[in-house]
C-alpha cells in the first residue's frame, strides 16, 4: 500500500480529526487570501505611484531666459529612473497672419507681439498641470501629439477654429506655421489690469510644440526641464547627479514629489500593517496547527513504529503524514477562494472606504494571490508536519513496540 | 541457517553496565518452529528485535543468509527477510482487514485471509470490530503477506484465552512446517515451548 492510498484512507475514516484539521488550514488559508490580497494591491498601487505621481526634478533658469543648454535634456534622458522630460522654452513672436488682442494703444514693439511658449507636454507641466488654464477644446500639446493652443478670445477675435492655419515671424525673420489643435480658456483674461502690454496678456499666451519653436528661433536653449522619474524614494540621489551638469549657472534646482508622498504615506501603513499581520497569522496558523499534529501524532506513535516494523521507510511515513495534511490544505485553499470571491468585496469595501485607498478596496482576486497563498501554506504544513512527526521519525521503533507491548 | 546471531551483545546506551544479551551465538533453520523461552528482562523481545532489524547489536552481527543484515538497508531486512506478529496484533485501526493484510506485502489478501479462517463477510470490515483471536489470526495473515522466510512472533498468544491461543500455536506450525518458513516465538509459557520443533532457553544462549 502506497503512502498516499494510506493517507487518503486515514484522512477519509478519521473524519472528526481531518474536519478540525480542515477548519483550521480553512481559516488560515481564508486569513492569509485577504492579507495577501490586500498586501500585493497596496505593494502593486505603491509601485505604480512611482511613475503616475509625477515626481520631478525641475531646473529653471532664474532670469526667465532660454538659457538652460538643449545638449542637457539627452543627458539627462540617459541618467537611471529618469523616465522621460519636459522641456519649456518661451519667446515672443510677431504674428503672421492674425490679428493679437490689443486693450491698450502700446507703442512699444511688443504691442503688437504675442508669447509663444513651448512644450514636450502642456498636461503636466505649467498653466494647464497647475489649472490656471483649461481645455475647452482640442487636445493637449504631447509628446506624440504636436499643434497649437490659442486663447478662445484670441481665436474668437481672428475667428479661428480648430484646424486653422497660423504663422509666427521671428525677430530674427525666420517664420513658422502650425496648426491650431486646442482653445483654452482661463477665466481670469477680463480681470487683467489694462495696463498689461500686450505680449504678456492671457489671451496672447500660445503654447506650441518644440518643432514650431525650433524653426522660429534654430538651437535656442530652455527656460525650464522638469525631469521625471519612476524612482521617487532616490530623488535627492538623482538631484545630486543633475547638479553637476549645471554647476555654475544660474539655475534653480528643486524637487516635486508632495503628491507621492501625500498618497504614499497610507499606502505605506497599509502595506506594514498587512506584512505584520501576514507574519502574524503565519506564526499562529504554524503553532496552533503544530500542536493539533503533536498531540494527534502522539496517539500515533504505535501506528508508526509498527509501519516501521512491516518494512515502510520513514520517508514514506513522513510522505504519508504530509499528503494528510495537504490534501486538506488543497480543499481548505478551495474553500478560502470561493469564500473570497464572494465576500472578499464587500470585506475590502468595509475596510478601505477612505478616497485614498479606494484601489485597495477595488482588488479582486489573481493568480499571484492563489500561488502565494499556496506557498505561504505549504511552508505552514511543512514546518507543522517536520515538527510533529520528528520525535517519532528519530524515536527506535524497538523502543516503542516495547512500550506498547508493555 | 536462514537466520543466525554470531557473537551478539547488547546493553542499553544509558545503562552500559548492564548487558541484556553477552556472546549470543544461534543459527534458525527454514522449516522449523522456534520458542524463545526465559523469564522476564531475560532478553528474548531484545533478541527477537535484533533478529527482525528493528535494532543493531552493541556488538556482534545478525546474519541473513549468511550475510550481515547490516550489509543493506535494515528496512529492506524488514520488509523482505522477515515479518512480524506481535502480542497486542498491532493492526492498523483505519484500515479495513484485508488493507491490513495488503500492508504486509504483494500477495492477494484474501486467499490467506481464507487460511486463516477469517470468513468473507469480516474482510471489508474495521479490524476493532473483531475479537482477540481474530485480530491475530488477521495479524498473522499480515505477516504471510510478505515473502518473507522468517516470522517472529513476541508472545502471540500472550492476549488470548486458552483454546485461540492453541488455534494460533498450531497455525503458526503449520506455517513452519508446511510453507518452510522459520518461525520463531517468544513465550514464557512452558507448555507452549513444549509443543515447539526446537525451545531454546535464553540462559543457554549465552547470558
Amino acid at each position: 500500500m502506497r503512502f498516499y492510498q494510506r493517507a487518503f484512507r486515514y484522512f477519509c475514516r478519521k473524519k472528526n480529526k481531518s474536519v478540525l484539521l480542515f477548519l483550521c488550514f480553512f481559516i488560515t488559508s481564508t486569513m492569509i487570501l485577504c492579507g495577501t490580497m490586500v498586501l500585493q494591491t497596496a505593494q502593486a498601487t505603491s509601485r505604480s505611484m512611482w511613475e503616475k505621481t509625477g515626481t520631478k526634478i525641475i531646473l529653471k533658469d532664474q532670469k526667465g531666459e532660454n538659457e538652460i543648454q538643449r545638449e542637457l535634456a539627452s543627458q539627462f534622458l540617459e541618467l537611471p529612473h529618469v523616465t522621460k522630460i519636459n522641456r519649456i522654452a518661451s519667446h515672443t513672436a510677431y504674428p503672421g497672419d492674425f490679428m493679437p488682442v490689443i486693450v491698450k494703444d502700446d507703442e512699444s514693439d511688443q504691442g503688437a507681439s504675442v508669447t509663444i511658449q513651448a512644450y514636450d507636454n502642456t498636461e503636466i507641466d505649467g498653466s494647464f498641470a497647475e489649472e490656471k488654464y483649461r481645455l475647452l477644446d482640442g487636445n493637449p500639446i504631447k509628446e506624440d501629439h504636436s499643434g497649437i493652443l490659442v486663447n478662445s478670445l484670441l481665436a474668437e477675435l481672428n475667428g479661428f477654429q480648430i484646424g486653422d492655419p497660423l504663422t509666427f515671424v521671428a525677430e530674427n525673420g525666420n517664420t513658422a506655421t502650425g496648426e491650431i489643435t486646442g482653445i483654452f480658456f482661463s477665466g481670469i483674461e477680463r480681470k487683467q489690469d489694462a495696463s498689461i502690454i500686450s505680449a504678456y496678456r492671457i489671451e496672447n499666451q500660445i503654447f506650441v510644440d518644440h518643432a514650431l519653436f525650433e524653426t522660429l528661433y534654430g538651437d535656442e536653449g530652455y527656460s525650464s526641464i522638469a525631469v521625471y522619474t519612476d524612482d521617487p524614494e532616490n530623488l535627492s540621489s538623482l538631484r545630486q547627479q543633475i547638479e553637476p551638469f549645471v554647476a555654475g549657472d544660474d539655475i534653480d534646482i528643486t524637487t516635486s514629489d508632495l503628491l507621492y508622498h501625500q498618497m504614499q504615506a497610507p499606502l505605506e501603513q497599509v502595506i506594514r500593517i498587512s506584512s505584520l499581520m501576514l507574519v502574524l497569522i503565519i506564526i499562529t496558523a504554524v503553532i496552533v496547527i503544530s500542536l493539533l499534529l503533536c498531540m494527534w501524532m502522539r496517539t500515533r506513535t504505535k501506528e508508526m513504529a509498527v509501519f516501521i516494523s512491516l518494512g515502510i521507510s520513514k520517508g514514506s511515513l513522513f510522505l504519508q503524514a504530509m499528503t494528510e495534511s495537504f490534501s486538506l490544505f488543497a480543499l481548505s485553499v478551495i474553500g478560502a477562494v470561493v469564500i473570497s470571491s464572494l465576500f472578499a468585496g464587500q470585506f475590502m469595501h468595509s475596510l478601505f472606504e477612505t478616497y485614498e485607498l479606494a484601489v485597495i478596496a477595488n482588488a479582486g482576486l489573481s493568480k499571484t494571490h492563489l500561488l502565494t497563498l499556496l506557498l505561504l501554506g505549504s511552508v505552514i504544513v511543512f514546518i507543522a508536519v517536520g515538527i510533529s512527526i520528528v520525535q517519532i521519525l528519530r524515536a527506535n521503533p524497538r523502543n516503542t513496540l516495547s512500550k506498547m507491548e508493555g | 541457517m536462514i537466520l543466525e546471531a554470531k557473537n551478539v551483545s547488547y546493553f542499553y546506551k544509558a545503562q552500559k553496565d548492564k548487558l541484556i544479551l553477552e556472546n549470543v551465538n544461534y543459527g534458525f533453520e527454514p522449516g522449523k518452529m522456534y520458542a524463545l523461552l526465559g523469564p522476564s528482562g531475560s532478553g528474548k523481545t531484545t533478541l527477537l528485535s535484533l533478529l527482525a532489524g528493528l535494532d543493531i547489536p552493541t556488538k556482534g552481527e545478525i546474519l541473513y543468509d549468511g550475510n550481515p543484515i547490516t550489509a543493506r538497508d535494515l528496512t529492506e531486512h524488514r520488509k523482505h527477510h522477515i515479518s512480524l506478529v506481535f502480542q497486542s496484533y498491532n493492526l492498523i485501526d483505519y484500515l479495513t482487514v484485508v488493507e491490513n493484510v495488503k500492508l504486509g506485502g504483494q500477495k492477494t489478501p484474501e486467499p490467506i485471509l481464507d487460511k486463516m479462517g477469517i470468513g468473507k463477510e469480516f474482510w471489508k470490515r474495521n479490524v476493532l470490530q473483531l475479537s482477540g483471536g481474530q485480530q491475530q489470526r488477521v495479524a498473522i495473515a499480515r505477516a504471510l503477506a510478505s515473502d518473507a522466510n522468517v516470522l517472529l512472533a513476541d508472545e502471540p498468544t500472550g492476549n488470548l484465552d486458552e483454546a485461540t491461543a492453541w488455534d494460533v500455536i498450531d497455525l503458526l506450525k503449520r506455517i513452519a512446517h508446511e510453507e518452510g518458513k522459520c518461525v520463531i516465538v517468544v513465550t514464557h509459557s512452558k507448555e507452549l515451548a513444549g509443543s515447539v520443533d526446537i525451545a531454546i532457553r535464553m540462559d543457554q544462549l549465552g547470558k
